[in-house]
């Protein structure tokens, strides 16, 4: 359709082309991603979609029912969503913090743990999660919102003198904003180095994840032993494994 | 002209004419840019200071809050909102402007705030019609938890409402002035068709109505509300008070006056005007000079009724970016509507010329294909013009939403000129030929409307994303690449025996995220030559301005892991050239500074 008197056929290839070039537009603008497997809102059956399975870690991974809440990374009362982890154990924290809130009035998924069977500085990392489901929105923004005054009060740096050598040493605490798939919150991450007539060597790269959306909040903590002068890279990891996870989320 | 009448090397000399007109324009624009000294301007405002700063911890309740920005500002007496440590909503004074300064706000605050944490939350709206929004805390006495939740996000609903709104004014600009232009003036018919009027007062109405639309949903987006806002007397007196409020209300006085002018130009000439009277030369005189240029200064003042409250006159280079954008949309405005009454009055009607006998091409097709290719060139021109001043780098087309609208709306007009390429070459060829445009056959003028209603649903789409474009931060402000650099920890600076040994040959790697004003995060890895981290006793930072009047800011430097150093809320007061500046100790008596120079967007 270029002009009036040109030939039939090239008429027929502009509009082929001009509609090529819709497509392509259409195309560039949808999504590439899977469909996912739930969509809001989500029932304490259906938000495990979102949590990491042993496939999602890589080889060698098994997950657990966490049943007690003194041996793992995350170190808070079961069903409770993490702000503080190790605060508890402190001893120099002057501000009043607690390591975990304990949501009013939701359903939760219990406690799991994905992990390889020997955990090590070349291991597959340890992953510490679970999530909440609410009857609505605003009860989740509520929870929400007091996760978060309590992760703000965490203070940037503590020790824990006493208790067993795994948590015995020095503790450092930064947090940022994080989105994913539309699922809102905080990345904190907390870095553990033992005192060095302990362990010289490696140190823990742990984050913890908070992150909500319509009538749910899921929790994960994300844990590695690092050599000292690697750097920590958790951050990065568990953002990439929960973009894979919450897409299933819808 | 045809294409006949100049010889091969008269052609390329204006070819030539031509593209050094438009490197000219461009370089003129850089060069001024480049040269100029000043502070950058931004198309936004933007926070300069606080009074109290944020995070403060006071003793004793603040009598006032103050707001000082880049740029001036306006808002309402739901702009500013304090809320306690439940998020509620506590009663404060009307806000106001500081010593009548446009670029500041202040608000008087509760004498019996109590101990504890305060956010206040702030939404004004920029010189450029957009809304920004931000957030301080303070306290009083100790610091406390707070749960409040400062929504700053406009509702979606007000947001799409808005964007029809501007979308119905572009298209109802573009049906008012190329359809009254094309009716009026282009084709001689057009004058007694009645289609061609409907097309044009239709125009006048949409443009009214956009205008309306956008007037009433400005005060629910300034103050954030949902869409039951837009009847609010008091939201819609506060649109009102503000710049873009005086451009619509004058939009909408100049869309009157347009409209009686039109209403004069088609009216049917009264029987003394074919008799040559003194009261015909009267009337004539008055169509002949009066109403073309009631016409020409009303076209310009309504295009300026976008461009003195938009991006426009915000951003570098004003005296240039708002003739620049008043011409685009003039231009595109007699191209799109022209077309669509072309289509609309002649080539549709044609198309069916068993029922129609009497419609011709001649003269109105190739008039316009004439203003077409004129109005073009004014696009193309001012278009190149606009997209470097609002997009600034290439890497920002890909990375913002600014950038790929521009790309979109670019495939769109690339496609609209390929078709008006062809529409073009057909004029030109059939008006060469003996019999002229009016012997063209049935078929050649159904591919020629088929090519023509694609152009107009391609520009209908141009004039979409327009909408959308208007009311999107424009690429050069929003585009913020992370700043990541590596600077040499200098020689000799380590001791071989200290504790940072490793730290020799070194270097200090640091990511600074969003790299623009407002809080960032700078991550700072000391590593050794062969990459590892280093862990050093100490490291402080400060952040310092090539502006001798702005003091060195503190940076709250903490450790992560051993050699990671982080900085989680480094404020950045305002766009520019800023220096990091790192004391790293690399001993107990030893410290070495290191400066990170990086540009804030």
């Amino acid at each position: 359709m270029r002009g009036a008197d040109r030939k039939a056929s090239r008429s027929r290839s502009t509009a082929i082309a001009v509609g090529l070039l819709a497509l392509g537009v259409l195309a560039g603008c949808s999504s590439g991603s899977p469909a996912p497997l739930a969509k809001p809102p989500y029932t304490v059956d259906s938000v495990r979609f979102g949590l990491v399975s042993p496939g999602d870690l890589g080889e060698g991974a098994t997950e657990i029912k966490d049943e007690g809440h003194s041996s793992h990374v995350v170190y808070t009362p079961p069903n409770s969503i993490p702000t503080c982890p190790y605060v508890q154990r402190s001893e120099d924290v002057k501000v009043n913090v607690e390591p975990a809130i304990e949501p009013v009035g939701g359903n939760p998924t219990g406690r799991t743990i994905v992990a390889p069977q020997r955990v090590g500085p070349s291991s597959l990392p340890v992953v510490t999660q679970g999530a909440v489901v609410f009857q609505n929105s605003s009860l989740v923004d509520d929870t929400m919102n007091t996760v978060l005054a309590e992760a703000t009060k965490c203070p940037a740096a503590f020790s824990v003198l006493g208790g067993p050598p795994t948590v015995v040493g020095d503790y450092k605490v930064g947090s940022r904003s994080i989105e994913i798939n539309g699922w809102k919150g905080f990345a904190q991450h907390l870095v553990h180095t033992s005192p060095p007539e302990v362990n010289p060597d490696t140190y823990d790269d742990l984050v913890t994840v908070v992150v909500h959306k319509a009538n749910a909040i899921i929790y994960v903590g994300y844990a590695q032993i690092k050599s000292v002068g690697k750097r920590a890279d958790s951050d990065e990891k568990v953002k990439a494994l929960m973009k894979t996870t919450l897409a299933r989320l819808g | 002209m045809t294409r006949s009448m100049y010889p091969a090397g008269q052609r390329w000399a204006r070819l030539v004419t031509r593209l050094a007109v438009v490197l000219l324009l461009a370089t003129g624009g850089l060069v001024t840019d480049l040269a100029s000294t000043a502070h950058p301007a931004y198309a936004h405002a933007y926070l300069l200071e606080t009074s109290p700063v944020d995070g403060e911890v006071l003793t004793a309740p603040p009598a006032e809050v103050r707001l000082r920005f880049n740029e001036a500002v306006s808002f309402n007496e739901r702009s500013i909102q304090l809320l306690d440590t439940t998020a509620k909503k506590l009663a404060i004074g009307t806000p106001g402007h500081v010593d009548g300064k446009a670029n500041t706000a202040r608000v008087s605050l509760p004498t019996d705030l109590t101990e504890g944490t305060y956010v206040l939350a702030w939404r004004v709206t920029s010189a450029d019609s957009h809304v920004v929004s931000g957030a301080l805390s303070f306290s009083i006495g100790q610091p406390s938890a707070t749960t409040a939740p400062v929504e700053q996000d406009a509702h979606r609903a007000v947001l799409v409402v808005d964007a029809v709104g501007r979308a119905l004014a572009f298209l109802g600009v573009a049906l008012a002035l190329g359809g009254a232009l094309f009716v009026a003036v282009l084709w001689p018919a057009g004058r007694t068709d009645r289609r061609g009027r409907r097309i044009v007062w239709s125009g006048f109405a949409v443009l009214a109505a956009g205008t309306v639309v956008v007037l009433l949903v400005q005060g629910p987006y300034a103050a954030g509300t949902s869409l039951a806002g837009v009847f609010d007397p008091d939201l819609l007196g506060a649109a009102l008070s503000t710049r873009l409020g005086h451009a619509l209300l004058a939009r909408l006085v100049i869309v009157l006056a347009l409209g009686v002018a039109f209403g004069i130009a088609v009216r049917p000439s009264s029987p003394a005007a074919t008799t040559g009277t003194a009261g015909a030369g009267a009337a004539g005189a008055t169509r002949r000079i009066v109403l073309p240029a009631v016409a020409t200064v009303g076209a310009v003042a309504l295009t300026l009724t976008w461009t003195l409250a938009d991006h426009a006159q915000t951003g570098v280079q004003t005296w240039l970016a708002v003739p620049a954008t008043s011409l685009h949309l003039l231009a595109i405005s007699l191209w799109l509507g022209g077309l669509i009454t072309l289509a609309a009055c002649v080539l549709i009607p044609l198309g069916r010329r068993a029922t129609t006998p009497v419609i011709t091409l001649e003269p109105a097709l190739p008039r316009f294909s004439r203003l077409a290719q004129i109005c073009f060139a004014m696009i193309a021109a001012t278009g190149v013009y606009l997209s470097w001043r609002q997009v600034g780098t290439w890497a920002a087309l890909g990375a913002t939403d600014f950038g790929r609208l521009l790309l979109g709306k670019l495939a769109a007009v690339l496609a609209v000129v390929g078709l008006a390429a062809g529409a073009r070459r057909f004029v030109r060829r059939r008006s060469r030929e003996p019999l002229g445009l009016d012997a063209v056959p049935s078929a050649a003028v159904r591919r020629l409307r088929r090519s023509v209603v694609g152009e107009i649903l391609l520009g209908v789409a141009v004039v979409s994303i327009t909408a959308v474009l208007v009311n999107t931060a424009p690429a050069r402000t929003s585009y913020a690449p992370p700043v990541h650099t590596t600077v040499p920890i200098p020689t000799n600076a380590v001791d071989r025996a200290g504790p940072a040994a490793g730290l020799r040959d070194g270097s200090v790697e640091v990511k600074i995220e969003p790299a623009r004003s407002g809080s960032n995060v700078a991550d700072i890895y000391l590593t050794g030559p062969d990459g590892s981290l280093v862990a050093v006793p100490e490291i402080s930072g400060q952040l310092e301005s090539r502006d001798r009047e702005v003091p060195a800011l503190p940076v709250n430097v903490s450790a992560a892991e051993p050699g990671h150093y982080v900085a989680n809320s480094m404020s950045i007061p305002f766009p520019g050239a800023w220096v990091l500046r790192l004391d790293i100790r690399v001993s107990d008596f030893d410290e070495t500074p290191v400066r990170v120079p990086f540009t804030a967007r």
